[in-house]
């Protein structure tokens, strides 16, 4: 072998170990340092400590997107129902397959799981049941689950907007990720002292055709995962700041659709609470028309307590 | 076949084992090419039956006439209008049929252009008149097949000549040559880096930003933005090209030749799309009378037209190749008295402006945007200002200037190597470098390489 062939193959393994390297770093920086995993592996943990500790028989579990995680207020809520409940949500980007291993790893038979997300997720997010979203890979790998090579190598690769962004914020001084440890409150809850008054939204609600099959099938599937553990699993829509010259005809929407999926859906019941899904009190919302303040989220609890309640005698 | 995509390197690395498995235990010259043109054919079989099907046709119009030994200029005439066909009927059917009807019908409406139709019909049309122009001898079967389905060239060129790849594709041996293959993959990394990183970042940062017609700050930046994707897009597609060919032992023609550091179009054409400029030239310019011709400014500018019909079906591309046909026939920016460097920012704004007929396929809003940019009136602190608002966020503001700062520096690099294009780029270490960020800075979203579609 010539000595230059002999360069060119010592060259390759270096290109082969760069890769493996590049691989490395891009593990690390998912697993430990990147912020948005950060801050939900530690609320996740913190939760799986709590529940850990929980002996009660009966437990109410909520899970679902941000509205979920900013809008129920689990401590408020088992303090005027008597019954243990934690808020499990995460948020949008982690995808349904993390709501769904997280949610149904501490429910147990004839524990009530009620999910609540905006519609808009599901929508082709049924193969998803299946597999994880970016976030969502990074959040398994931070929790040590298991994930498929695709999936790994698309969690450890953290792109140059993402790179770029925290670089910048570390040159401005910002902090790394919006919400941090203060946010976090007992049972799950997340309260953000950021108020950046978001526009009401001014878009009709409108989920239909293949869009509400869509919906249905990922319902399906979580109907069909919850049942085979006995756990019963109710749907809630989240409330959405709205123009108040859209609050009627959304509420109308809403319920068109609610009722669509009640009608063709048998193992998810599905909740309504007066408000159907819109409301125009601009003071109970925070940083984004789905979160809500902690004020926002003890009121949307309270309200849920009666809907919910009258679920339970049913079980 | 899409080099940015998993998939095609999977069945690329998949096809390899099998032929080594089978060379073990049969060698013959023969047979080795028999591979590469079944490798070939395969991989472009996965696209879809209809690419298949179509470069089948192609083919096969272009065997048969040289089987039977075309000759005449009006055979060759009718030969190459054979060729033609399926580009003409897929490319400009819905847009000639727009314009003489005033509507696509919709059997024509849903058609998708079979992937590397242009590149293929132009190699094979000039395969066609080579030979019979040169009274070259016959290809086999086999070397023709190779010739016109080498796959890391068939989807996007570069357009090889008969005399060029011809040969190498003849005396073709599957052999692993560790010395090809290590310079072939440093090629594969840059144009990956290219494309991955820097053509993929723009892409999706620059799609973000609200474009207001009015203001000329923001239409010039997104002139800027699509000066590097286009070029990052459509180089890093030939480099990689070029680096699967090196690997496999053959040498294709470099079809980018640091085009951003030439200082006038005459120039640009020579280091831009290399094999494109040189079809139009040998198998066009040349035969309609060329430098010599009395009417060579009105030649030039309908050769110009014809390309910017081959880049697409649209008034907007015979306007972008009649613009670059006009430049070209300026004189030379130093007979102006203007500096070097002067010069070459000229030109650079030149090229940035000429990429908007490129992009910019409703015409309303081309002119409307032409009209911004050389209105003198509308370059107002206000709308300096508003440059900032177009972007969806601050961080969307950093990383813009990252990417656009990364592409500066990219082409920064480049100048430091103009004797030996790319040399800085291919650099081993540089190749290190590139592959860490290949793997830790592509973005979740995808766009086609933008020549797909042509």
């Amino acid at each position: 072998m010539s000595s230059s062939t002999l360069i060119s193959r010592r060259w390759l393994w270096a290109y082969l170990i760069a890769l493996v390297c590049s691989i490395a770093v891009g593990w690390i920086y998912a697993r430990y340092f990147e912020p948005e995993t950060r801050f939900w592996l530690a609320a996740f943990q913190e939760r799986r400590e709590e529940l850990g500790r929980e002996t009660a028989k009966f437990k109410v579990i909520f899970t679902g997107d941000s509205s979920c995680s900013f809008g129920i207020d689990a401590t408020r809520f088992t303090e005027a129902s008597g019954q243990a409940s934690y808020n499990l949500g995460g948020t949008r980007q982690m995808g349904m397959r993390v709501f769904m291993d997280e949610s149904l790893k501490h429910a147990q038979r004839g524990d009530l799981l009620v999910l609540i997300a905006n519609p808009t997720l599901f929508v082709s997010e049924a193969k998803a049941q299946q597999r994880y979203s970016k976030a969502g890979a990074r959040m398994a790998l931070a929790l040590n689950e298991g994930l498929k090579v695709a999936e790994f190598i698309e969690a450890t690769r953290p792109g140059f907007n993402h790179l770029m962004s925290l670089g910048g914020k570390f040159a401005l001084r910002m902090p790394s990720f919006r919400y941090g440890t203060g946010d976090r409150r007992a049972r799950g809850l997340i309260v953000t002292s950021g108020r950046d008054h978001p526009e009401p939204t001014s878009e009709s609600f409108e989920i239909t055709g293949p869009e509400l099959a869509e919906v249905k099938e990922v319902l399906r599937a979580w109907g069909k995962c919850c049942a085979e553990k006995g756990v019963n699993l109710c749907y809630l829509l989240p409330i959405e700041l709205t123009d108040s010259s859209l609050l009627e005809k959304n509420r109308e929407a809403k319920e068109e659709f609610l009722n669509e999926l009640e009608k063709t859906l048998s193992g998810v019941r599905i909740l309504r609470t007066a408000r159907m899904g819109c409301s125009d009190e601009e003071e109970l919302f925070a940083d984004t028309l789905f979160h809500f303040t902690q004020e926002g989220a003890t009121d949307f609890t309270e309200r849920l307590l009666p809907v919910l309640e009258e679920h339970m005698q049913r079980f | 076949m899409n080099f940015s995509q998993p998939g095609f390197w999977l069945s690329l690395l998949l096809g390899l084992f099998c032929i080594t498995l089978i060379l073990r235990f049969r060698r013959w010259a023969l047979l080795d090419r028999g591979l590469l043109a079944l490798l070939s054919l395969s991989l472009l079989g996965l696209e879809s039956g209809l690419t298949l099907g179509v470069f089948l046709f192609v083919f096969g119009v272009t065997y048969l006439a040289l089987v039977r030994g075309v000759s005449s200029r009006f055979s060759v005439g009718v030969v190459v209008i054979l060729q033609f066909t399926p580009l003409v009927f897929y490319k400009y059917a819905p847009f000639l049929s727009s314009q003489i009807m005033g509507a696509v019908p919709s059997l024509l409406g849903d058609l998708v252009i079979p992937v590397g139709l242009s590149f293929y019909s132009f190699q094979m049309v000039g395969l066609v008149i080579d030979t019979v122009k040169g009274r070259e001898k016959l290809p086999s079967f086999l070397d023709c097949l190779n010739f016109a389905s080498f796959f890391p060239q068939i989807v996007a060129g570069p357009i090889e000549r008969r005399s060029d790849l011809l040969p190498q594709v003849r005396d073709f041996r599957f052999k692993l040559d560790w010395e090809a293959i290590e310079y072939g993959l440093r090629w594969i990394v840059l144009g990956l880096f290219m494309k991955l990183i820097l053509a993929e970042n723009i892409a999706a940062e620059s799609a973000a930003v609200v474009i207001d017609v009015g203001n000329p700050f923001l239409v010039g930046l997104e002139c800027l933005f699509f000066s590097f994707r286009i070029y990052n897009d459509f180089a890093g597609y030939s480099f990689i090209a070029y680096g699967l060919a090196y690997g496999l032992g053959i040498k294709l023609t470099l079809n980018f030749l640091s085009p951003y550091w030439t200082n006038n179009f005459r120039d640009f054409w020579r280091h831009w799309h290399v094999s494109l400029s040189q079809w139009f030239r040998d198998y066009l310019y040349i035969p309609l009378g060329g430098n010599r011709s009395s009417w060579r400014p009105a030649l030039l500018l309908l050769v110009f037209a014809v390309s910017g019909v081959w880049h697409g079906a649209g008034w907007n591309f015979v306007l972008w190749g009649l613009f670059h046909g006009l430049l070209i026939l300026l004189p030379p920016w130093s007979r102006f008295g203007l500096p070097k460097s002067l010069a070459w920012v000229l030109h650079l704004a030149l090229v940035a402006l000429s990429w908007l007929f490129f992009f910019e396929r409703d015409s309303s809003v081309l002119f409307e945007k032409l009209g911004t940019l050389f209105n003198p009136f509308s370059y107002t602190l206000v709308h300096l200002e508003a440059v900032l608002a177009a972007f969806p966020s601050k961080s969307a503001l950093v990383v813009s200037a990252g990417i656009l700062g990364l592409c500066s520096m990219m082409i920064a690099l480049e100048g430091l190597s103009l004797k030996k294009p790319y040399a800085l780029l291919t650099h081993r270490v540089s190749c290190l470098i590139m592959i860490v960020m290949i793997y830790l800075f592509q973005p979740t979203t995808y766009h086609e390489f933008i020549y797909f579609n042509f």
